[in-house]
């Protein structure tokens, strides 16, 4: 699963630490859900997206597998 | 690991905190196991004082399991893993040794090194997870 976080929070001049607080969960989380090394469970993902105003699909985009 | 630190150091619930827990369980057992191997006492006193840590201990795992309650799902994962390794490699070391004992390479051991050897592979376990994430 893909995101769109880092351009998000650039939109908004927030930091990583800025968001972990404003949604409630620790920086290490946001930099593993950002750096794509972690993909959040459904709530953690709608959080995320509705800090930043937007909905889920546009915060995350699921990878078709190919085949 | 900050912020699970943060939270080990500061309880919902004012003192104790974790920590203070953990500090006080971990005397409780050198003080017991000093006066175990220390002192001449009745058999009825050895067992009264080699189960002495259970309230303690009781008591930090409640904390342990408040605190990680109070995680996010991030590092909840995180410490699952660590667990995971401490457990399995635990189960490991003392299946070899139960093994060579058997064939009688080592002597016996005390049981209690056992969380010892735990305790550390936690600490690798999380660090290799916490790694693998970053």
């Amino acid at each position: 699963m893909k995101n769109r976080m880092r351009i998000c929070r650039a939109e908004l001049d927030w930091t990583q630490a800025q968001l972990a607080a404003k949604i409630g969960v620790s920086r290490q989380a946001i930099v593993a859900v950002e750096n794509g090394k972690y993909d959040p469970a459904l709530p953690l993902a709608f959080r995320i997206s509705r800090a930043f105003g937007k909905n889920v699909e546009e915060v995350f985009i699921w990878d078709e597998p190919a085949g | 690991m900050d912020k699970i630190l943060k939270v080990a150091l500061k309880s919902q619930f004012g003192f104790p905190t974790p920590v203070t827990v953990a500090l006080l369980v971990a005397a409780t057992d050198i003080v017991t196991s000093l006066l175990l191997a220390r002192m001449e006492l009745g058999q009825t006193a050895r067992v009264a004082i080699a189960l002495l840590p259970i309230p303690a201990n009781v008591w930090l795992i409640a904390i342990i399991l408040r605190t990680l309650r109070r995680l996010d799902e991030f590092l909840k994962r995180i410490q699952f893993e660590a667990v995971a390794v401490a457990f399995l490699t635990t189960g490991l070391a003392a299946l070899t040794y139960g093994q060579l004992q058997t064939v009688q390479v080592v002597g016996p051991l005390n049981a209690g090194l056992i969380w010892g050897f735990m305790l550390v592979s936690y600490v690798l376990g999380y660090a290799v997870a916490a790694r693998h994430y970053r």
